[in-house]
């Protein structure tokens, strides 16, 4: 049941119709039970995971909050947070580590034996763990409160909108709208909330659907793509995870709204970003900031000298890669956005444009850090490390090949599309009530005008229906 | 993001509904448009299903003859002039474009023989339709996707059915696989449109019967190569015809198994050209005998290429040669005798 399924559009206009006619603790009863069962959807053999992780994790929380000893608080905040990445590491990692072996010992001449334990990933494991651990550690810093309502924690970690591919939350972002009675969203909040639907549906199933299919097509076949072809597929990823996740965020968002929840944002226009550093405090913040909190900080940060932060830097982005995916592509996609991050920390020219509208002056620094994007989703997407690194010498040396110039059209017709409500969005955020020069986002936004915003919808709609049919696509970041 | 204070005038929604409405007429409207010159689009993967739905319907009831197979059979054995020399009194053949075994059997065991109950049923077959392959596939996943054959075969879910509808009131929705890619849609309103086969009343293929070998279009020995490069006979296909003769051994059909004559070029296309026929022949053959069937080898004896239209379908005069071959087998069935 995906968001962009019609089952799940039934499934939530239910959910809706019945969960503002409860009071508030039966809402949250009936929003645990949506939930799990939203999950067990998908396969309900790992929904005792779920539920025995939640148990565990709402039981070490009192236990927490019970004592002062710190010897104790220690031992059962470090129990619980080995206890989390023992369960990603043996559901994740496991097959990744043993072939990992295996060919470390036959590279040194050992024979291994190629084992595997046909582990299946269950669906959002990384997201609950890693919200999980943030609960946990949060009392333990004394930060929040341990939860005394069963129900309310159960909803934390399985409120069915964020529960898949995040975002990834924290107790105080949520805990708090759980334990509160929520007020019933007006019209306003309801038409804003079908709005963020449609919009994270086009970006899915318009955008980055169609440009899979042309991803695919490039990246299967590397070697006998020009140079050209796969600079054009490696767009393509670059638009397609973009609108596949973004619009899973906003989906998630929307759905949330509709329940009279408010779930932050977890992208800010990240292609406009002028640095590595921008782009990260702008793309999947919810993972990047839960990095900076849990790791990056309590490494030491910037706090111990130039290359303490650049082992920390890179320590983190390399298990940023991992936390994607078992395997050494996603590893260096992290180390490659690591040492990025590192250079642009030791050039000190690292430019922060996250809080100023999109400005001329900014493109040529946004092309440099979004190549360097594209650079690394060029490992992030190809199946093995030598694929990649063969898209990466073909496109430098510009080799000729096949081009698939449906490619060049597809993105000539979607990019602008991401790229204009990009620069409209960025401007609205920074400065609400400054007069943006298209008229699009005020007439939208704050005076929605009928005729244009009907004229959209239309569009939208019958994009949908053009580029629907067949059996749903499933989200990129569902498979994390 | 920020929140912003959201000003509506009375009448908005109206104006709003209004407007969404125009734009999607206008969008269907330009689809009507277009449509024309693209190629038309049924409910089913190609016109000729729709062709023997009708030609089905029309000899609705119980069948003495039904021929099932590809367009080798279709081309090259009518139940009408098997009639007319002796044969059944009522037959269809209901053949397929470039199948795999899978999608025949498929086709046959969930949807034609859901509606008839034929006395007999004559299997032709040749190599092609036991290779794997892209073709092979594409072809059984057309068929299993398509609306036509989930309604007939009883699989149409809710959601198939909500779409089914779309397409069948909106232009747009109906072909948007030709709207969804700009640079396709261009070269589908230059091409040539294809012109649908044209069956006779039996469902007979009629086209290409007055052609010869040396008049064969190089698209047509291209598609065939295609298809029988690094041929080997695939286990899924011969367990698919085990399945189909089984089904039909359940139902007390009695089924005449035909290899259906080919050229040397056709089995030359293979890697291994002879022995791979070889192979075919023996596997095919032995899931003939084991499930029930009688079996007609007509590459028994020689085929000139004069007869042939393409390297492996029969012209006319070919047809006219086989056709009382047919006829003795099936005169040589138990139920017959």
């Amino acid at each position: 049941m995906t968001f962009n399924s019609l089952p799940y559009a039934a499934f939530l206009a239910v959910v809706t119709g019945v969960v503002w006619r409860l009071r508030h603790r039966d809402q949250n009863r009936f929003l645990l039970a949506v939930s799990y069962l939203f999950y067990g959807a998908w396969d309900w053999r790992f929904l005792a995971l779920l539920v025995g992780s939640t148990v565990i994790g709402y039981t070490a929380g009192i236990a927490l909050e019970g004592t002062d000893d710190p010897a104790r608080r220690r031992a059962i905040v470090m129990s619980r947070v080995a206890l989390n990445l023992a369960i990603l590491a043996v559901f994740k990692y496991a097959n990744f580590f043993l072939a990992s072996a295996v060919a470390g010992l036959e590279a040194v001449g050992l024979s291994g034996t190629e084992t595997s334990l046909r582990i299946i990933l269950p669906i959002a494991i990384s997201y609950y763990t890693f919200e999980e651990i943030s609960y946990t550690v949060d009392i333990y810093r004394r930060d929040i409160r341990a939860c005394r309502d069963p129900v309310a924690y159960g909803l934390f970690v399985a409120f069915f909108p964020k529960l898949v591919a995040g975002p990834i939350l924290r107790p105080r972002e949520l805990l708090p709208q759980i334990e509160r009675p929520r007020v019933r969203p007006d019209g306003d909040r309801v038409l804003s909330a079908l709005g963020l639907l449609l919009w994270g549906l086009v970006k899915k199933v318009v955008i980055a659907d169609t440009l899979a299919q042309l991803t695919n097509e490039i990246y299967a076949r590397p070697g006998s793509q020009s140079g050209l072809g796969l600079a054009l597929g490696t767009l393509c990823f670059a638009g397609q995870i973009y609108g596949d996740f973004s619009g899973y965020t906003d989906m998630a968002r929307g759905a949330a709204r509709l329940l009279g929840f408010e779930l932050p944002l977890n992208f800010r226009q990240p292609y406009l970003s002028s640095s590595l550093t921008a782009f990260w405090r702008t793309w999947h913040i919810s993972l990047s900031s839960w990095l900076r909190d849990y790791l990056y900080i309590p490494l030491g940060g910037n706090r111990q000298g130039l290359n303490r932060t650049m082992v920390n830097l890179l320590t983190v982005m390399v298990l940023g890669g991992l936390w994607h995916g078992a395997g050494w592509t996603f590893l260096i996609w992290g180390a490659i956005h690591g040492v990025a991050l590192g250079a642009e920390r030791l050039s000190g020219r690292a430019v922060d444009n996250t809080e100023t509208v999109a400005r001329w002056q900014d493109l040529p620094r946004i092309l440099v850090t979004f190549a360097v994007v594209c650079l690394a989703w060029v490992f992030f997407r190809a199946p093995t490390v030598g694929d990649a690194w063969t898209i990466v010498v073909r496109i430098a040396t510009l080799a000729p090949g096949d081009t698939m110039w449906t490619a060049a059209v597809m993105l000539a017709l979607l990019g602008p599309v991401l790229v204009v409500t990009d620069v409209v969005q960025r401007r609205i955020q920074v400065d609400p009530e400054e007069p943006v020069d298209s008229r699009l986002g005020p007439a939208l936004l704050r005076r929605p005008r009928p005729v244009l915003t009907g004229w959209l919808v239309g569009v939208a709609l019958t994009a949908l229906v053009v580029t629907s049919g067949g059996q749903p696509v499933p989200f990129i970041y569902f498979q994390f | 993001m920020a929140q912003h204070s959201v000003v509506r005038r009375p009448g908005w929604g109206r104006r709003f509904a209004l407007s969404v409405l125009v734009t999607l007429l206008v969008v269907e409207g330009a689809a009507r448009v277009v449509a024309p010159y693209l190629e038309p689009v049924g409910r089913w993967p190609r016109a000729d299903y729709t062709g023997h739905e009708k030609g089905l319907a029309a000899r609705a009831g119980d069948l003495d003859l039904l021929v099932l197979g590809s367009s080798v059979v279709g081309r090259d054995i009518s139940p009408d002039r098997l009639r007319d020399i002796g044969g059944p009194a009522v037959g269809y053949n209901y053949w397929l474009a470039g199948p795999p075994m899978r999608s025949i059997d498929l086709l046959a065991t969930d949807v034609v023989l859901q509606r008839v109950s034929p006395s007999v049923v004559l299997l032709g077959v040749t190599m092609r339709e036991f290779v794997d392959g892209p073709s092979a596939r594409a072809h059984l996943e057309a068929l299993r996707q398509s609306p036509g054959f989930q309604a007939a075969s009883g699989r149409l879910g809710w959601i198939d059915r909500l779409d089914d509808r779309l397409q069948q009131v909106s232009v747009l929705a109906r072909h948007r696989t030709d709207f969804r890619d700009p640079v396709a849609l261009v070269h589908n309103i230059q091409a040539e449109p294809l012109v649908p086969e044209q069956l006779g009343a039996d469902g007979y293929l009629l086209d290409r019967g007055d052609d010869h070998l040396a008049d064969e279009p190089a698209a047509h020995v291209a598609q065939e190569q295609a298809v029988m490069a690094g041929y080997e006979v695939n286990p899924a296909d011969v367990d698919a015809l085990r399945h189909l003769l089984e089904v039909l051994r359940d139902r007390g059909v009695e089924v005449l198994v035909v290899n259906l004559p080919v050229t040397e070029r056709f089995i030359a296309m293979a890697d291994d050209r002879r022995a791979d026929y070889e192979a075919y022949l023996r596997q095919v053959r032995a899931a003939a005998e084991e499930g029930g069937a009688a079996w007609l080898d007509t590459m028994d004896r020689p085929w000139p290429d004069r007869l042939f239209a393409d390297v492996n379908h029969l012209n006319n005069q070919g047809a006219a040669r086989l056709q009382p071959l047919v006829l003795d087998a099936l005169e040589r069935l138990p139920a017959a005798g």
